[in-house]
């Protein structure tokens, strides 16, 4: 039996309808929203890979704020693991970025998937672990994340390997063969597997938590979005808005609402009954939440990745449903394609591949029964010609871009086949390519106008035996990965014991160290609180007093005078990892770190090749408040915390805000004035 | 290859054109050989340092990781051991170094592999720039050059996989044929590379070694009372060796090493002069060997050779290992796709083309059965395969271990089954029918080209890497004319050299070897008052040649004679807190330091007769106040 018919059921005795009901609700994924997933999470991968490389040297370099050598010496967790600490310059962290984009580019295409993902899952658990003070809590579900799908089939589908392995297994050289979508069959049967279920506690545990933790005033008395939205560092444009125009009733709807859909989606995945509803429901109702949360606040991968894993959990009719759109009439297809040539019947056949909605259906220019009169021969043996739904015949660059239009996401890389200008590049390209067809395919040793491939195109594979050694293999592989998934819950599920205030006060826990080293060489904790049990009722921001070895007032990250006022009408601006430094670095335990900030700064000119901007002597403040009160236009501000300094700043812009004289106010920016935001310089 | 690459292969061996291009060819199955040598070499050196893991190469040792990256001992320094940071993590990495050497040696993967191996060997040497050696490097530049090489063409499980692919005998008169394996010599930059490496080696040791004690013979006396390196039997040579014989062995030494270097360079009749030279490399380093503890550079320097094994002596070896080697004939059923599977393995394995193949009978049909044509002799199931084990290159000994207790029963059965059901289990294993095999690996046009491109992209990097290994010879060598030294190269040339570590000074023992012995002698206290030495594990003692008895490995030889120089000072903080916490790493709390000194202690080599003047001491570090 293979392992596809195991998940089915077939080939074995009936089994009880609870162990279906068990199997089918909280073990089976669709192997189709599998490969969705990995195209979802490997885009994350690499977005979040490029977003930190703006500031690679600031973050990620020891010319930076955390070197390698200090993050060892002092690291800021136990059992701290990252094979960035053997990259120390410049260049060394690019090259160390360039192999992790290709990684995660390499997994995202679902080329050598579990290899890659491996890979993928060991760069960004080091790229986290590399500079702690931009960890959060979306870093570490992205870890908990990539650790759990390991045990996925995510390149079953919708991936190179997939396409790859189609493709050895039946090689079609007729239309007959090319429009029978029966073969080669693709993998639709469910992937049953205990991760599944991990995943689905997971994220049970995740909502629960945070909802439970959530006890504090600003919750109880629902002002809690209030005093989020006033967080100056973290929040939007569009937060901005919210704040400034929505009534304090509506924002204490929204605070309840936080809370019960957390509480909501706390159980909704696990709900054995009416499954698929509950999976949608709890699908958009984490949209709605965490939609709102990324458009109202910069919290890096957080909300993106809470999102993403509900598409794991989604079911085969819900697959049917998306798959409408790209199964709609309209994107129908009929390609006429040169017969004799042997790269055109290739690509037809990578083609059938990539359209896995049956779109396309292909006729050789040899069945002359089968094609419109009105196409003569002469046309049919210069281009590929696509037949529209409308009964329109299109030729060369258009053909192709219609081929395109009928495959998903086909229009991305060919879009621009339909721009006017760019089309008739088109258009030559393919007028320069198409008589070369022949020799193209002896180039690749394929067929040519009747001569044989030097790789005959043999007829269908026999029908596969009962049972290979490939199913005893797989299903040998299938112990040990299920014991491993099992360790980790077991592992997980002790750390959610001790990680979380309100389950660790219940029940006490002790772990042994070699558990701690699991949890925590990956990163992937399970204390679950975010804005709990208070949400903030304090802000501030990283300033830096700066005098130029011209005699100029600057602050190197805005690049421009440095403002002292800690309030800002229309928030800071700032991206999620300057956010989570600033908000670090000025807790009195990380002072030690402090020394790499100014010695940042001190060379802060060489890497913007300013050297007008050298700094001769600045003060680093953290400049804080209070968070208005409702009906307030701002909050009180507090005296600002010195952090570093380096040579004697003498008119210090911090004076005023330390010790305000009688009758002297400190200088407060206009409202509407919008504050430049922070980023590293160079 | 087929019958056109056979003809051309033919045609080149004659012509004026042979001699350079013999020059930079290496035979495929010297390279497999080669591959295996240096797989196990790489396999051994790497396991050589796990005692010493906890000392050198973890954060309880004397260069933690964060101090090595706060002050690195060298520029372009890259090491994936420095993620490293407790002996666990330590020990996880060279494990997975082991694998990827293992992996090398049966030729898995192997062009993978070989990266790897590179990798992971000059992150473990940078770790620990301290212990730098001869050795060290030597064998990195052999990992480097043969990068390049295409050392899993033979001998290996690639290429056994390569054949079964290539090759789908469908008959059992396709299997008598000769198979075809790959002996296409590999000409390739490469290759030159590697013996003018070896060429350079010998040539500016030979003339950089102008010292006095090699001008008057007494050079090996000197190398025979480096005490810490000593082998047992080179304590006995340094005591017993009469000043005649010293004097031999140290010309001796000379004349090889320039003998060597001569013999690699001549372009002609190579394959009598490189054998010669190799001759000359094992009696040269397996005498060093015997006597030295240099790590990995005697072994390294006679490994290169097996890459320069010529086609003749392989020709020659077949033609006398096949006279020994038995015939054998395998009785198949032709029909069957288990057996012709079977048969194709076997093929694959009979390099000496001894065993043929006939059609069983009636009776025998499914039965694995194996005639001793010289004397009918017939023998099936387990004795059946030692029998034809034994037409094999290394006979019975290739199945040897299918003899072991529980594996022979196993073997048995899975004989019994497959005679059985042959049908089932060439479908279990999804073998295709014979007549619908095909021959699919002919090379396309678009396979030349890639192969091509990757082939000329290959040998420019191998030139480019020749120039600045070329570079870095002439900057580093004393015998170079200040006036042939490049005055100034770019960035990229010096990090070429550098982050692999494929230096160019070539002075073993050059001008003269060290005319001291230096120990390091940690005059500790233990709590309960007990004089110790953590570095013996004994008492303290300040004789130097007492080093002898307890000499360890060249590692800990560099790293007593480097710990009093200047350039390492700043490295004296964690020697201090390595031997505080040196009880730790032992799990012996008895031998807690309270109190130490050290001291390096050096005592000056003199010849028989001179008078011994006393040792030098000073000391390196303190800690706490040692009384008395």
């Amino acid at each position: 039996m293979t392992q596809d018919e195991t998940a089915t059921g077939q080939g074995s005795a009936p089994r009880p309808e609870f162990f279906s009901l068990v199997r089918d609700t909280y073990l089976s994924a669709d192997v189709r929203w599998l490969g969705v997933f990995r195209l979802l999470y490997g885009s994350l991968l690499i977005v979040d890979l490029l977003r930190r490389w703006v500031d690679l040297r600031f973050y990620y370099s020891n010319d930076g704020i955390m070197p390698n050598h200090f993050e060892l010496f002092r690291p800021g967790w136990h059992n701290i693991f990252s094979v960035f600490f053997a990259f120390s310059s410049f260049s060394e962290v690019n090259v160390a970025f360039t192999l992790a984009l290709a990684c995660f580019v390499l997994f995202t295409l679902g080329y050598r998937t579990k290899l890659f993902h491996a890979l993928s899952l060991l760069f960004i658990s080091s790229l986290n672990a590399r500079n702690l003070f931009v960890e959060n809590g979306g870093t570490i579900v992205v870890n908990i994340l990539g650790l759990w799908t390991l045990f996925l089939p995510l390149g079953r589908r919708f991936s190179i390997d997939a396409v790859r392995r189609s493709l050895a297994e039946r090689r079609e050289s007729s239309s007959a063969e090319l429009n029978d979508r029966s073969s080669p069959a693709l993998p639709s049967a469910p992937h049953v597997s205990l991760v599944v279920f991990a995943l689905l506690l997971q994220w049970s545990v995740i909502y629960y938590f945070n909802f439970v933790h959530k006890s504090g005033v600003g919750w109880r008395n629902n002002t809690a979005i209030y005093w989020f939205l006033e967080q100056n560092r973290i929040v939007t444009w569009f937060g901005v808005w919210a704040r400034n125009h929505l009534p304090l009733t509506v924002l204490k709807v929204m605070t309840r609402g936080a809370l019960l859909t957390e509480a909501t989606l706390s159980f909704a995945l696990l709900v054995p009954f009416a499954r698929e509803n509950m999976r949608r429901i709890a699908f958009f109702l984490a949209l709605g939440l965490h939609g709102s949360i990324a458009a109202m606040s910069r919290l890096g991968p957080f909300s993106y990745v809470m999102v993403m894993q509900f598409v794991i959990h989604l079911s085969a009719a819900d697959f049917e449903f998306v798959s409408r759109w790209f199964k709609r009439p309209s994107r129908a297809r009929t390609v006429i394609y040169d017969a004799d040539c042997g790269v055109c019947v290739w690509l037809c056949r990578l083609l059938k591949r990539l359209d896995p909605f049956e779109r396309l259906s292909f006729i050789g220019n040899d069945e002359r029964d089968k094609i419109p009169a009105t196409l003569d021969e002469s046309t049919l043996d210069r281009t590929v010609v696509v037949l529209l739904p409308d009964g329109r015949a299109v030729r060369e660059e258009r053909a192709v871009l219609e081929v395109a239009r009928a495959i998903p996401f086909g229009i991305v890389p060919f879009f621009w086949l339909a721009v006017p200008g760019l089309s008739n590049l088109g258009r030559a390209l393919y007028r320069r390519i198409a008589p070369k067809r022949t020799q193209i395919s002896a180039w690749f040793g394929l067929a040519q106008c009747g001569v044989p491939s030097q790789s005959s195109d043999g007829p269908s594979a026999p029908p596969r035996p009962a049972k290979t050694w490939r199913d005893d293999w797989s299903a040998a592989l299938r112990v040990p990965r299920e014991a491993l998934v099992a360790f980790f819950m077991f592992v997980l599920g002790v750390e959610v014991c001790v990680d979380n205030p309100w389950l660790s006060k219940r029940v006490h826990v002790q772990r042994p160290e070699w558990m701690e080293t699991v949890v925590e060489t990956p990163r992937i904790f399970q204390g679950w609180g975010m804005f709990a049990p208070e949400p903030p009722y304090d802000d501030g921001h990283l300033v830096v007093d700066g005098r130029t070895v011209d005699g100029r007032k600057l602050d190197p990250f805005t690049g421009r005078e440095p403002v002292m006022d800690p309030y800002s009408a229309t928030g800071w601006g700032d991206d999620q990892l300057w956010c989570d430094y600033t908000n670090h670095i000025r807790w009195s335990n990380n002072a030690p770190n402090r020394v790499h900030l100014r010695e940042y700064l001190e060379h802060v000119h060489e890497y913007t090749h300013r050297p007008q901007d050298k700094l001769t002597s600045f003060d680093v403040w953290w400049v804080q408040n209070k968070s208005p009160e409702p009906g307030q236009s701002r909050g009180e501000p507090l005296p600002p915390d010195k952090l570093v300094s380096f040579g004697m700043v003498r008119d210090s812009l911090a004076t005023p805000w330390l010790k305000p004289s009688a009758g002297v106010a400190p200088p407060l920016v206009p409202p509407q004035q919008k504050p430049a935001s922070r980023r590293p310089a160079g | 290859m087929n019958a056109g690459d056979q003809a051309r292969a033919n045609a080149s061996r004659t012509g004026s054109g042979e001699a350079l291009k013999r020059f930079i060819s290496a035979d495929p199955r010297s390279l497999g050989l080669f591959r295996i040598a240096l797989g196990i070499l790489l396999f051994a050196d790497a396991a050589r340092r796990y005692p010493d893991i906890e000392s050198h190469y973890a954060n309880t040792g004397w260069l933690p990781n964060h101090f090595m990256l706060f002050r690195p001992m060298s520029d372009y320094l890259f090491s994936l051991y420095l993620t490293c940071s407790t002996p666990g993590q330590v020990k996880v990495l060279l494990a997975l170094q082991l694998l990827v050497d293992a992996l090398l040696i049966v030729g898995f993967r192997t062009r993978i592999m070989q990266v790897l191996a590179v990798l992971l060997l000059t992150s473990l040497n940078s770790r620990n720039v301290m212990l730098e050696n001869g050795g060290w490097v030597v064998l990195t530049l052999l990992s480097v050059w043969s990068l390049f090489l295409p050392l899993g063409r033979r001998f290996s499980v690639d290429a056994l996989l390569a054949s079964l692919r290539r090759q789908r005998q469908a008959t059992l008169s396709e299997l008598n044929e000769p198979l075809l394996r790959d002996q296409t010599p590999v000409a390739s930059l490469a290759v030159f590379a590697l013996v003018l490496q070896w060429v350079a080696i010998y040539a500016f040791n030979v003339i950089q070694k102008n010292g006095a004690p090699w001008r008057d013979g007494s050079a090996v006396y000197y190398a025979l009372h480096q005490h810490s390196m000593l082998t047992a039997l080179g304590v006995w040579a340094g005591r017993g060796l009469s000043l005649g014989m010293i004097h031999v062995l140290t010309y001796g030494a000379l004349v090889i090493e320039a003998a060597i270097a001569a013999l690699l360079i001549i372009p002609i009749k190579t394959h009598v002069t490189r054998m010669l030279a190799w001759l000359l490399v094992c009696v040269l380093h397996l005498s060093i060997l015997s006597v030295l503890h240099l790590g990995t550079f005697s072994w390294s320097m006679i490994v290169m050779f097996f890459a320069l094994i010529p086609r003749e002596a392989w020709e020659a070896g077949r033609a006398r290992l096949s006279a020994r080697r038995p015939e054998r004939v395998l009785l198949v059923d032709g029909a069957s796709r288990l057996a012709l599977a079977v048969c194709r393995v076997v093929k694959c394995f009979d390099l000496l083309d001894r065993i043929k193949f006939q059609q069983t009978d009636e009776e025998e049909k499914a039965r694995f059965v194996v005639i001793d044509p010289s004397s009918g002799r017939r023998a099936r199931s387990l004795n059946g395969l030692s029998s034809l084990a034994e037409a094999l290159p290394v006979g019975r000994r290739t199945v040897a271990f299918l003899r072991l207790p529980g594996l022979a029963r196993l073997v048995k059965r899975a004989v019994r089954r497959a005679e059985r059901k042959p049908e089932h289990y060439a479908d279990y294993l999804e073998l295709k029918a014979p007549g619908a095999l095909e021959d699919d690996a002919q090379v396309t046009p678009a396979r030349e080209f890639f192969r091509g491109f990757c082939a000329r992209t290959r040998e420019a990097v191998i030139a480019v890497l020749l120039v600045c290994c070329g570079s870095q010879l002439l900057m580093e060598n004393t015998a170079v004319p200040p006036w042939l030294k490049p005055k100034r190269r770019p960035a990229w040339m010096t990090a070429a050299v550098i982050y692999p570590r494929l230096f160019q000074g070539w002075s073993m023992f050059a001008p003269a070897p060290p005319l001291d012995d230096v120990a390091v002698v940690v005059d500790g206290r233990t709590k309960d008052g007990r004089h110790f030495d953590p570095l013996t594990g004994r008492e303290p003692s300040f004789q130097v040649s007492v080093r002898a008895e307890h000499s360890r490995n060249c590692e800990w030889y560099y790293f007593e004679r480097h710990l009093n120089e200047e350039r390492f000072k700043v490295y004296l903080g964690g020697v201090r807190d390595f031997l505080k916490n040196h009880h730790e790493i032992t799990g012996r709390p008895q031998d807690e330091l309270v109190a130490f000194d050290v001291w390096s202690v050096s005592e000056a080599i003199v010849l028989p007769g001179a008078p011994q003047p006393p040792p030098v001491k000073s000391k390196v570090l303190s800690y706490g106040f040692v009384r008395d």
